[in-house]
């Protein structure tokens, strides 16, 4: 079957289609979902080849899920988006020798400036650095929300958490961000006007 | 408030350029990913592999109950056998005075309730 055929077909469609033993429907499934949970994973990470190992365990698990997968259940997209934010935050935790979250203290005006161990100089670097400063939560909120453009309520399903929650995560995200970021004005090419 | 406003349009010109410098997962992992799909499909397509059926034995054991039931009744036998070669105080007096004993013992009651003449005559 060629791949136009489903096209349009939705993602959970697809997933079924595989389960049913069409391979075709998995392989258009895996070009759609791949690069964009890939991209959450690397902005996460910060880290390509973590980012790979993460993507490719995450779609790992949806195949093995397909003929199990209910159709009135979550959307594809938001369960992937999940379990890629569950790795990553696993991933992230041992890096910290299982510090807790919650013990990630947050930029503070006071703090040494970011701009003395930054190399890179262009703004999406720069923006990435600053993500890494972020509590995990912040930062996932932020990542789903600005960069891979989710509404609140997917990511409130995605994190678990209430709508509430998800716009203070990203309120505190961005005011954290644009703190660490200030100081990197004039490097940045902005100006103090 | 001035201040925050300034540095939120500022976040937004960041995350555009987030957006546009999105990194493309590499042909490598796209091929693995591709193995994984062939390889959970095949998984799922191999037909079971075919349970010999149960002999005789294996069927009298089910139809007891399993192995617990056989133990259950192994341990049983062997008490009795014990009880048999070997008996109990107890169970030895009753035994010889029912076979050898000069008491009558019955194992049924031949003065019923209507046996009172077997007294008077």
């Amino acid at each position: 079957m060629p791949l136009d055929a489903y096209a349009d077909a939705p993602d959970e469609a697809l997933l079924a289609l595989y389960a049913n033993g069409d391979r075709d429907a998995a392989r258009l499934l895996m070009h759609r979902l791949t690069p964009r949970i890939f991209r959450q994973a690397y902005r996460m990470l910060g880290d390509k080849a973590e980012a790979e190992d993460v993507t490719q365990e995450a779609m790992l698990k949806l195949w093995k899920i397909a003929t199990e997968w209910r159709q009135d259940e979550a959307k594809v997209t938001t369960w992937l988006y999940r379990i890629v934010a569950n790795l990553c935050t696993d991933r992230l935790r041992k890096r910290r020798g299982n510090a807790s979250i919650d013990e990630v203290a947050e930029p503070e005006d006071g703090a040494e400036s970011v701009a003395d161990q930054m190399q890179q100089t262009t703004r999406s670097d720069a923006l990435s650095d600053a993500l890494n400063q972020l509590p995990d939560r912040q930062k996932q909120a932020v990542v789903l929300r600005h960069l891979d453009e989710l509404s609140n309520p997917e990511i409130a399903k995605i994190m678990d958490v209430g709508v509430g929650a998800v716009e203070n995560l990203i309120a505190r995200g961005k005011r954290a961000l644009a703190s660490v970021l200030a100081k990197r004005k004039k490097e940045l090419g902005y100006s103090d006007d | 408030m001035t201040d925050d406003s300034d540095k939120m349009m500022d976040l937004e010109a960041f995350f555009e350029a987030g957006r546009k410098d999105a990194p493309e997962p590499s042909a490598a992992l796209m091929s693995r990913i591709m193995d994984d799909i062939d390889s959970v499909a095949d998984q799922r397509e191999a037909p079971e592999p075919v349970q010999k059926g149960k002999g005789l034995f294996g069927r009298i054991i089910d139809g007891i109950g399993g192995w617990p039931a056989v133990s259950g009744m192994a341990t049983a036998g062997i008490v009795g056998i014990v009880v048999g070669v070997s008996p109990p105080e107890a169970i030895s007096d009753f035994t010889s005075a029912y076979v050898n004993g000069t008491t009558d013992l019955y194992l049924v009651d031949p003065y019923d309730s209507f046996g009172f003449e077997s007294f008077e005559g």
